[in-house]
């Protein structure tokens, strides 16, 4: 939390000037936040995965921690696209909740788990906050998802 | 929902991207498309979000595939290092 509190106020500048719509654009449903909240994630999970595979790829993080790591993203992406496809194909609430909650689940435990494992400092830290970025993404969606 | 609640999240989300852009090289390229997705918000029909989404979910399963395969020691115990010769 130390670290978006040092950058709160160019990230407030930075945040606002990106946020302008288009113009010819309508507000979104409270259904496109939450496709959009879904897409953002996968497409953070898929940056933080690359960024993993790059540290190693370097010889910064050790195959077995690698290894581990990417088992995390493999149920990320199972995740993904279970959530993805409930919403698409109009399954219940109850149904979408649970994958969402299976979603922060697996990031919580396998991701974050495996990613204290990586020794190297600058490495771990560059993880540790792609992974911070990817719970509070999912948070995001989660709570507009509720809002519907 | 309310508009304002919306519009929060997807600033929230984009305030995030922000923050790994200027972490990461890589976090630039995902900043530009979270900034896309938020810009067009209310354009893109749901199912074509969603599509990409699950894309992403199914491209990130295969490069997960990949690495262990190629990582993980096929009889479950660590790679051992080549004997040495004198």
């Amino acid at each position: 939390m130390k670290l978006f509190r040092i950058l709160a106020v160019p990230l407030l500048a930075l945040s606002l000037a990106g946020c302008a719509r288009n113009a010819a654009a309508p507000p979104p449903t409270a259904a496109q936040a939450t496709a959009i909240g879904v897409d953002d994630f996968a497409a953070s999970a898929r940056t933080a995965q690359q960024v993993e595979i790059g540290l190693f790829q370097q010889g910064l993080i050790d195959a077995p921690t690698h290894v581990a790591i990417q088992k995390g993203f493999k149920k990320c992406g199972q995740d993904i696209q279970a959530l993805g496809t409930a919403i698409n194909t109009g399954a219940s609430s109850a149904t979408i909740s649970a994958k969402i909650q299976a979603i922060t689940a697996d990031l919580n435990v396998d991701i974050t788990t495996g990613v204290l494992g990586v020794r190297d400092p600058a490495s771990q830290q560059k993880l540790q906050a792609l992974v911070s970025g990817l719970g509070a993404t999912a948070a995001v969606f989660a709570k507009t998802y509720g809002g519907q | 929902m309310a508009d304002t609640t919306t519009d929060q999240a997807l600033s929230d989300t984009l305030a995030i991207a922000a923050l790994l852009a200027q972490l990461l090289p890589a976090g630039v390229e995902l900043y530009q498309k979270i900034q896309q997705n938020n810009q067009n918000a209310g354009l893109v029909p749901v199912e074509t979000l969603l599509e990409d989404a699950i894309g992403l979910g199914t491209t990130i399963e295969q490069a997960a595939d990949a690495e262990i395969a190629a990582n993980e020691p096929k009889d479950g115990t660590a790679p051992q290092a080549p004997a040495q010769t004198s």
